[in-house]
Parts: structure tokens; sequence; C-alpha cells
């Protein structure tokens, strides 16, 4: 097949079959763009999680604080016509070269083209013990036990004051139950916001009532007959009826472990977003680590964001019906949350180099967070990134001018050689 | 006038009656508007949403008041009980009654708000809607028991505002109010095509902004933080909306019709039974080339013909009707040169005229149907339930494969899988659908798929690890569609072929025939080089 795409024409017509593996933002998206691009074969999307497509960000944002239903988090499948949807399904392995997987419900599945985007899966960290009353949030199904546990807990924990730390912490405190956050840095959303923003979120929250723990970290835990106890590196201990983890997520890749593509750290892909060293294998959302122009550098990094999940799909699937013409994929990464009533929206990059221009949009007020605040961020002259705090109007100027700006050069990416067909271990039939 | 002190409450509860209607009338009225789209651009949400509950609660007040006053006239024939029970006042049952329903009714579509997170936008929506049959009660109430209703001014008064309400509240009906719109489309169909409608949910508008970065021309953000939309997209911006729509922090912004040109496989025609593991043993000669298979295809005609119906279309022999407008990226299929894309997946391409003939008289099974934009969304089977893929499983080969040799396209051909093969019969039609744009673009529908040459199907249900026997190559010498088993170290001498050469845009495009076949034995380097190429996407817009 190979032989003959690299002689001339075929693209993935009628009689070939995409296998879309995730059907997370980045599967549904990757789906709807192949058939709305002409895709005529069949379509197969494999998820893991019991059901349909749905908007992972509602998690830690309506469903937890009850503005949504999970209901109202279903995707819209309008645009993907005849599309197998199969979920609760696994894949377990991958034979790139017969090009198959290997479903955990025992059967092989061959594909012409496939979609690599299955996407995280959450992780506790390295000595925690599990046991009822401690959360993870990465699903549907784990909102939905959150949600029903919140209902009888009077205080909660949640260790990580990343983005999702701090949703929690507001939905908890929305739903007048006390927060307690433990968070090892000096203030919260450090890698999401950067420090001005973050010291200024950092204070709002705190004059909003959210217990805050900075720059301590979780030295044991310990599960109690009625909730769970946390000692922390100062001595200090926490009390709690319910524990939520958000401290890491990890990409979910085990199934593409017996394949040439570097795995190390999500999936490694080339500018195009093709899988480095397997042949007709797109991947996209957060399982991709491919150098984006925008970025800068020459190193191939993962984004996990709603907004850049969609469009790594949709760009996902255009490169792969367009194969070797398909052009580098660049994409703005930006994001947004709500807050207790601080609207946060990112885009660009904020690295730790550039200048930070920070403007308050009503200077006397108090409040600097509330009252709308914006960083720009200006790296050589050019606008790199902007942070805003209820100030959509401003941010939605800088942004657009960030995605009207000429992207730069393409980058390199070494490409690892392929492993040789002879060592290829074939798929582990489990039967 | 020395009034009795019975009149003088009559007269106070009848006033206070009278405002507490006019003020329920009011506030429906504006309750209305809060559902309509013209307001959500002009007015702000948080506006209209308290006016229309503080004039609400008002005029419930007033109700309850209305209410208590009539206890106080001292001969009264009201009690206590006669303003919580309906229908058991003595002097005007059904009257009194109807009020005292009203008033509990909208007592409870009231106090529904508090838990209008607890039950769900939908289920408070559909509860909240009881307020129009509670002002309804209220305005019998006050034509059946009201003093002062005599006047026939006064009657028409209070039937026309009740009219009003129940008008502009049947106005916001989805169904009534797409209708204007459905009647301008009936009068001009092509309108609606053309264009994507726009709506934003106001109760969910974050006004994060994230809709303007995508499509400025469509959304705006005001300085007061108000989102201005227009409500109807040009085809031309369909994409940007679609992005938009797609962006939206609040997910607040609902497209009518999704911007896009949907082709699909038909459900008859199933694809993974392409080639039979037969035919991929059988070298492919390339002598068939030449020949048009014209006994077993009465639809094929000459070759001649459909070289000059294809140039005529411009679109080749594999005729694909062009495509609209998708945005950023072109379109499959919108290239000038002819697709041979759609199967060569199994077909090993041996020189342009092996592409002709079978395109003429080898009708490809998976025949696709274009289903143009509609405005609706055509065949979406899946869009509730999930079907499951059942001829995704089974390998006819899967047991010997210790290794995995290449031998090109592996069928999927389940065991006694009934959508496996396309029904067998020359004269079936897996072509045109009903209604749809025939396929053919010289007209003719296509034959049935791969069956009807006389080559046997291998028996369906064959076990695996067997193969199917080895078609018998018929008369003509075709076998049928030939997977790549095996690259022919030289395609056939090309003799000069001027109507086939002819055949589509793309000849002078054409790689030369005499270009290098790969090497079987480069056949397994899987670079990242030998993803499908397809002018049509990559190479832009024609």
């Amino acid at each position: 097949m190979s032989f003959l795409r690299s002689v001339g024409g075929p693209a993935f017509g009628p009689r070939d079959r995409i296998v879309v593996v995730g059907a997370g933002a980045a599967g549904w998206s990757a789906a709807g763009e192949l058939r709305r691009l002409g895709f005529a074969g069949e379509l197969v999307a494999i998820g893991a999680e019991p059901t349909r497509p749905y908007d992972r960000t509602a998690c830690s944002k309506g469903l937890l604080n009850g503005h949504q239903k999970p209901k109202d988090t279903v995707l819209d499948l309008r645009g993907h016509p005849q599309v197998s949807w199969r979920t609760g399904t696994r894949v377990l392995d991958t034979d790139p070269y017969g090009r198959r997987l290997l479903l955990d419900t025992g059967e092989t599945l061959a594909y012409d083209g496939l979609v690599v985007a299955s996407g995280t899966r959450a992780t506790l960290p390295r000595g925690w013990p599990t046991g009822p009353g401690l959360h993870m949030l990465h699903d549907l199904a784990d909102a939905r036990s959150l949600r029903s546990a919140l209902s009888g807990a009077g205080r909660v924990a949640i260790v990580g004051g990343g983005l999702t730390g701090c949703e929690v912490a507001c939905a908890v405190t929305g739903m007048a139950r006390s927060a307690v956050l433990v968070n090892s840095q000096r203030f919260l959303m450090p890698r999401s916001v950067g420090e001005p923003i973050g010291a200024l979120i950092t204070a709002a929250h705190l004059a909003s009532g959210i217990d805050l723990r900075l720059g301590r970290k979780v030295a044991d835990a310990e599960p109690r007959r009625t909730g769970w106890r946390l000692l922390l590196d100062s001595g200090e201990t926490v009390s709690a009826d319910l524990v939520v983890v958000t401290a890491g997520e990890k990409p979910d890749v085990d199934w593409l472990a017996n394949t040439p593509a570097d795995t190390s750290d999500g999936v490694l892909c080339d500018a195009s977003l093709r899988v480095a060293g397997l042949d007709g294998v797109v991947a996209a959302g957060s399982v991709a680590r491919w150098p984006d122009r925008r970025h800068g550098t020459d190193a191939p990094r993962r984004v996990g964001q709603w907004i850049m999940a969609v469009e790594q799909g949709r760009a996902a699937a255009r490169t792969l019906l367009a194969g070797d013409y398909a052009p580098p994929v660049s994409l703005l990464p930006r994001f947004w949350s709500d807050q207790n009533g601080l609207r946060i929206e990112v885009c660009g990059r904020l690295s730790d180099q550039a200048d930070v221009h920070v403007t308050e949009l009503r200077p006397r007020r108090r409040d600097t967070a509330r009252a709308g605040v914006v960083a720009d961020y200006v790296e050589d002259g050019r606008l790199a990134g902007v942070v805003a705090v209820n100030a959509p109007r401003a941010f939605t100027v800088a942004c657009r001018t960030l995605l009207n700006e000429p992207v730069p050069a393409p980058v390199r990416v070494t490409i690892p050689e392929p492993a040789r067909f002879e060592e290829y271990q074939p798929l582990r039939l489990v039967r | 006038m020395l009034r009795t002190a019975q009149d003088s409450v009559h007269l106070v509860a009848a006033t206070i009656g009278f405002v507490s209607y006019a003020a329920l009338w009011g506030g429906t009225l504006w309750g209305t508007v809060l559902r309509s789209g013209w307001a959500t651009s002009r007015l702000r949400h948080q506006t209209v949403y308290s006016v229309h509950m503080h004039v609400v609660l008002l005029g419930l007040t007033l109700g309850i008041v209305h209410g208590i006053v009539q206890m106080a006239a001292p001969y009264g024939k009201v009690r206590a009980i006669d303003v919580v029970v309906p229908f058991i006042d003595r002097s005007d049952p059904i009257g009194v009654g109807l009020g005292v329903v009203a008033l509990e009714l909208m007592i409870a579509t009231a106090l529904s708000v508090l838990v209008q997170r607890k039950l769900g936008y939908a289920r408070w929506r559909a509860l909240h809607s009881l307020g129009y049959l509670s002002f309804t009660m209220v305005a019998a109430h006050l034509l059946i028991s009201g003093s002062e209703m005599y006047p026939a001014p006064v009657r028409t008064a209070v039937a026309g505002s009740w009219a009003v309400v129940v008008l502009a509240g049947v106005s916001t009906v989805a169904p009534v109010a797409r209708m204007p719109r459905a009647v301008l489309d009936r009068l001009s169909p092509r309108h609606r095509a053309e264009e994507v409608t726009v709506a934003v949910d106001p109760g969910k508008c974050g006004s994060f902004g994230f809709c303007e970065q995508e499509a400025p021309g469509i959304f705006t953000l005001r300085s007061d933080q108000r989102l201005a939309y227009r409500s109807v997209v040009p085809s031309d911006q369909a994409e940007a909306a679609m992005r938009a729509a797609v962006v939206c922090p609040a997910r607040a912004i609902k497209l009518g019709r999704l911007p896009a040109t949907v082709v699909v496989s038909q459900p008859g025609a199933d694809t993974s039974t392409v080639a039979p593991l037969a035919t991929t043993l059988t070298p492919h000669t390339g002598t068939q080339a030449a020949v048009p298979d014209t006994h077993a295809d009465p639809h094929a005609g000459s070759l001649a013909r459909m070289a000059a119906a294809a140039v005529d279309q411009g679109t080749g022999s594999h005729p694909r009707p062009a495509l609209t407008d998708t945005g950023s990226f072109p379109a499959v299929g919108t290239g000038p040169q002819p697709r041979v894309a759609a199967d060569a997946g199994s077909f090993p391409r041996v020189g342009a005229q092996a592409r002709v003939t079978d395109t003429g008289s080898f009708p490809r099974d998976g025949a696709q149907t274009r289903v143009t934009d509609s405005g609706s969304f055509p065949r979406v089977t899946d869009s509730g339930s999930f079907p499951r893929v059942t001829d995704s499983g089974s390998f006819p080969r899967v047991t010997d494969s210790g290794s995995f040799p290449r031998v090109g396209a592996q069928p999927r051909v389940p065991a006694g899988d009934p959508r496996s093969y396309p029904p067998a019969g020359v004269g079936q039609h897996t072509g045109p659908q009903p209604g749809l744009r025939p396929v053919g673009a010289n007209g003719h529908t296509r034959p049935p798929a791969v069956t009807g040459h006389g080559s046997p199907l291998p028996a369906v249900g064959t076990p695996p690890g067997s193969l199917p026997p080895v078609a018998p190559a018929p008369a003509n010498g075709h076998t049928g569609p030939q997977p790549a088993l095996r690259p022919v170290p030289r395609p056939p001498a090309r003799a000069p072929q001027p109507g086939l050469r002819s055949v589509g845009r793309r000849a002078a495009a054409d790689p030369p025939p005499e270009d290098p076949l790969p090497a079987p034995d480069q056949l397994q380097d899987t670079g990242r080089h030998h993803l499908p190429r397809l002018r049509g996407i990559a190479g832009g817009r024609s």
C-alpha cells in the first residue's frame, strides 16, 4: 500500500479505513474534519471511556458546580456522519507494518490511516495511598463521583495549584464548602499564567476565602476513618473529608510501545503532526509532541489544551489526507478559565525570558485582578503571549494580533530512524 | 356619595387586582423578550432578566395582596379558605377558583427559579412556561369575576392583552420562530443553501471573546461586554463561524447548519470487500488494460465515448462532482485531474490505460454519492446510538500470521457478514440514490460492484486460514481488481492511444509511464514519505 502511495495518487479512498484512537476533543474534531474534507471510506473512532464524545473542560468547570449536567457536555455529532464510535474500548497494541490494532475485546482492527488522539491519563504522585475519599479529576466519571462526594463533604483538600486545582477550589467554595489548596509554588498557576498574573489571582483567591497553603508539599497522606489527613513538609497537618489530587497526567501511549514511534513523552511528530517513524499515522491532542514554529524553539512539546486539541485534530486530519504535501502545522495556544468571577484568558507563549508589561484597566481599584488586568509578554520587541483577567476585549485585540502575525520559518526536527522491519516483533495476540 | 366599608374594600381590592394584572401582563410580555434573538444583541441580558423578574414579582405580590384584601370586607363572602383552596367559594366558584389556581401556579413558577440548577435548564424552562397558563387563568378570572367588566372596551382590552401575551409567547417557540425564515426559504430555495444561521445563547455566553478572534466579521465583543453578532452568515464565512462555535468556552454558539460538504459511501456498498484473496495471487498481466470489457457491462459503451464524456466533464475517469467551498483547505476532488484515488490502494497503477479501462467496465464498489448541502444533515445515522462495527475483527488470515508479509491489502472479509458483498446481479444499481445526483459524470449509473463479470466470488464464510478458491480468469482475461501483490516489473508497452491519453486533464501532468517502479525491497521502507498524495487537497484550490 505504501508503495502505491509512493508512486502516485491514492488518497484514502472509499475502500480505506481510517481509525481514530481517542474520542476526546482531538479525535472528535479529526473524525469530523475527515468527513468534511470528503473522506468517504470507513471511519472508526475508538474511545476508552464508555460515553459519547464530550467536552472535557466541563469536568472541572460546569459539571462540578452544577451549572451543567453530563447531557449538556455532549459534543455535537451532526458533522460526523457514518462514524462508528466504539466507546468503552481500549487499544492494547499496534502492528505498524501490518497496520492493525489489537483491541481489548480481543479482536484486531485493520487500518489504512491512523489518528493517534488517545490523550492523557491522570496520575497519582508516587507513593500515595488510594482509598475512598481520594479523587482525581480527569474524565466524566471522575467529575461525577467527585460531585456526588462533594454533597456530603464539609472540607476539601486540593493538592496541586494548577488550573484544574484552582477551578476545583472555586467550585468547592461556590458550593459553600471550605477548600484547602496545597501548592508547591509561592503563587497559583505558575505554568499557566506566569508569575505576575498568578500572584494577582492568588491574592484574589485568598480574599475570596480559599485556604491556601503555598510553598508546601504533601509529605504524607493518611486515610482516616472519616476522611484524610495530609502531613505537609512544613510540619502542619490538613484534615479534610475529601482529597482531590490534580498533580499530573501522563500521555496514554502504551499501545504504541511496540512501534518505532518515539513515545518517551507523548508521541513525537514532525511539524505536520505525522508521527515520526510510522507511515500513515498522525497524532493530535495532548498526546502529540510536535515542533511548533510559533513556539520559536526546535524542541517538540506537548500542549494539553482544549482549543489546541480541536485545532490539532483538524490539522491532523488534513495532514493525513494530504500526505506529502501537508504544510507544517502551527497553532496558537489558547485557553480560558472562569474562577469565582475571574475570567482568565491566555494565549501565546509565556516564557521566562520575555519582558512582561502589566496593564491595569482600573488602576485605583484594590482588587486588581477582578477589576481587569492584562499582561503582555514581549520577546525581542514582538508580542509573544497575553494573559488577561476580566479584560476580554483587550485580550481579543491582542490575540487577534497574534493570530494574524506571520508564522516564523519552519524548524527542523530530527526524526529517528525507523526500526528495521526484521526487528519488528509481531503482535502479542492473546488468544 | 358615602361609600360603605364593603364598597371601599372592594374598590381597593379591585384596584390592586387591576394593577397586579397590568404588572403581570408587562412582566410576562417582557419575559418573551428574554427568549427572542433580536433583544440579545440590543439589550443586556442581565437587564432584561432583572426587569422581567422584578415586574413579575411586583404583580405577584399585588396579586397576593388582592386575595388577602378580599377577606377584609366586613360582610364579605370570601373566607380565608376560599383564597387558598380553589373552587369552593360559594358565590363565584369558577371565577375565584381560577384566580386562586393562577396565583398558586405563578408562585410555584416563581419559586422554581430557585431550583433551576437542580432541575437543569430544559426542565426548568418547561416548568417556567406554565407562566403562560397561569396568566391565561388570571385573565379568565378577571373576565369572569371582575365587577367592572361590563363595558365592552374593558373586556376587549383584557382579552386583547391576553392575546398579545400568548402570541408573543408562541412566537418564541423554536418552530414558530423559524417559520418566517422557512417561508423565505420556500420562496427562494437557493437562499438557504448559501447561508449558515448563528444563534448565541445569551444565558450561556460568558463574553470571553474567543469567537471574535476566530470570526471578527461575525462576532463583535463590545466595550460594554455585550456580544453583537450576525445571525445569518454567508457561506464564505461559514468556516469561520464553525471555528468560533468550536472554540467558544461557554459553548453558547449554535449553528443552524454545518458548513460542510459531506461525502459518504453508499450504505449498500460495503467498502471492505475489494479484493478477494484469490485474485491477489493472480499476476497482473496488464494485457486487459487495452481491452474494454464491453461484454459484461452493457453500460460501458465505447472507450472513446467515455473518454469524451470525461473530458467534457473535466473530471476525468473517476468523476467526482466538485465540492463546494470548504474554507481554507481545498476539498478532495476539486482538482481537475482524474481521480484514481478511490481504489488504487488495492490496485497497482500500471499506466493510464489500466485506469481508464477499469473505470469504465469495472465499477468500484463503494461508489460514492455526493450528498450536497441541503440544509439538513443527511444520513447522520450514528448520532444517537453507537453502532458497533461488526466487520472489523476477523481476518481471513489471522492465524497464520507469525509475521506479516506485505501482500497488499488484506481483504477485510468477515465470515458471514451479510454486508460484505454487494448484491450480485448485473442490473442492480448501487449507484444513485433517489433524489441524489447520479454518480457518473457521463450520465450512466454504475453497475454493481466487483461481481457482475463472471469472476466468482469466494464463498462467504470461508474459514480463516484457508484461501478461497482461485477465481478462474474470465474469457476476456480480466481478473478483476488487482490488489498490490507484486509490482509489475515494467508496465506494458504503452501503445499510442490517443483516445485514452486525452482522458482528463491530468494526462499532461501524469508521471511518465517509464517511471521506475520501486523494487519490492523498497516496500519495507515505511518512512513518512509514503502518505497519500492528493494534489486536490494540498496543491491549492483550482
